[in-house]
């Protein structure tokens, strides 16, 4: 963990149990886990047309997410492909399968929804972010592009804010 | 710090080919300059269509020069490696908005080196540029030979090979083809 980071130690067995407790559908007691019912439920619709020109114009180029080595893996039209052809094209029902799995993957034990390192990683250190080999790509949390993110994990950016600050952060 | 290309899978099969003289050396970039093979070492007209910055980085430099950016642009998609065209011009604009221009040289390679000392960016012999300043990524990019440009639409946000993402003629699922310029024979 690095320093200034966030600690994870005693809560994290907790956060665990509600995670079972939420991917099995038993209720949902605390907001913070509706993440992970997201990604669960896939909500794609939304994330194609909201989410992934996000994802596509500022985080999966071929030099950064756009690598299959990384934890975060995304496919997008002009970085990774599953097949070549489809290079220049939108990404695919499977690609997009595929970054939403990521996504989840990525940090499942998130205690609360702004902790996850999806929100985390590209927030600047200076807004309680944390460091990110690719750079500060938002000052704040206002950046448009956070809050995108931060409106998909709530509740899969099905509300009309959550939808316009996504087409902002990817006009 | 592990440097993994996307064209690393087309690298790791140049192994297979035989095509490796030499050992393979026991860090990750050890290996990749290895798997790049020995090709007349010490003068920027060498390995046209390699990934420069392998072997010529500020992290990880046995090819001595240390470049930001750098690469080779080529004529057609179907040019061999080695023939590069000469005389085009790489425009690249960095995010905090300085521009900068390198003439490709007989092999089509250009590269960029930074030198504090300079007020300009100065082109020294073609292929060599120095700037005066650190460029900020992520790094729009076009390129011109005769009238003729064709711009990359994406950035660059990390990777100062071209070669880290055009890799030979064809495009697959982790890279495009070689920079080029015109279908003509
Ligand atoms: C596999 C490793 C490797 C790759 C890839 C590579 N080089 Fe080199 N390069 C070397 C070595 C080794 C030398 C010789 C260093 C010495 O003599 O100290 C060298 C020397 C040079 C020099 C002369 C030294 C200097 O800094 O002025 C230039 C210029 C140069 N390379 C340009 C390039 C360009 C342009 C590319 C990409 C098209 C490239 N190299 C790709 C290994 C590499
Ligand atoms: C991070 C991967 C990456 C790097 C590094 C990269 N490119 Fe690109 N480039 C692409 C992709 C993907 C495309 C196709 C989509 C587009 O136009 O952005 C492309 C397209 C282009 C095009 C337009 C090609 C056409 O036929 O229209 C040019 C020109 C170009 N790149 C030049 C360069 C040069 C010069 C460099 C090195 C300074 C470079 N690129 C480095 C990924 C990269």
């Amino acid at each position: 963990m690095t320093p200034g980071g966030r600690g994870r130690g005693p809560g994290r067995g907790l956060a665990v149990v509600l995670a079972a407790l939420a991917a099995a559908g038993v209720g949902c007691a605390f907001e913070d886990q509706k993440q992970l019912q997201v990604a669960a439920r896939g909500e794609q619709g939304n994330f194609a047309t909201y989410v992934q020109p996000v994802l596509a114009t500022s985080c999966a180029s071929l030099d950064c997410h756009g690598m299959a080595g990384r934890p975060l893996r995304l496919y997008a039209k002009h970085g990774l492909r599953m097949d070549a052809v489809l290079r220049g094209q939108e990404a695919s029902e499977a690609e997009l399968s595929a970054n939403i799995a990521s996504i989840a993957a990525l940090d499942p034990d998130a205690s609360s929804l702004e902790d996850n390192l999806l929100l985390l990683k590209p927030l600047a250190v200076k807004a309680g972010g944390m460091h990110h080999v690719g750079g500060d790509l938002w000052a704040n949390q206002a950046d448009p592009a956070y809050r995108c993110l931060h409106a998909w994990l709530r509740a899969g950016a099905s509300d009309a804010i959550g939808q316009a600050v996504c087409k902002e952060a990817a006009p | 710090m592990k440097v993994v290309l996307p064209g690393f899978a087309l690298v790791a099969g140049l192994i297979v080919m035989g095509l490796v003289g030499g050992c393979i050396g026991d860090s990750p970039e050890d290996q990749q300059a290895a798997a790049l093979g020995n090709q007349r070492d010490g003068d920027p007209e060498h390995r046209p269509g390699q990934p420069c910055l392998a072997c010529h980085s500020t992290e990880y430099s046995p090819g001595g020069g240390a470049f930001v950016l750098a690469g080779t642009i080529y004529m057609r998609a179907g040019d061999p490696d080695s023939a590069g065209v000469e005389g085009a011009e790489v425009i690249m604009k960095d995010k905090a908005g300085h521009q900068f221009t390198a003439l490709t040289n007989r092999t089509g390679n250009f590269m960029v080196t930074v030198d504090s000392a300079l007020d300009a960016p100065s082109q020294r012999a073609r292929g060599r540029l120095r700037i005066p300043w650190q460029p900020v990524f992520p790094v729009e990019v076009s390129v011109g030979i005769d009238g003729v440009e064709k711009d990359m639409e994406t950035l660059i946000w990390r990777e100062g090979s071209c070669a880290g993402c055009h890799v030979g003629s064809q495009t697959g699922t982790d890279h495009v083809e070689r920079v080029w310029f015109t279908d003509a024979p």
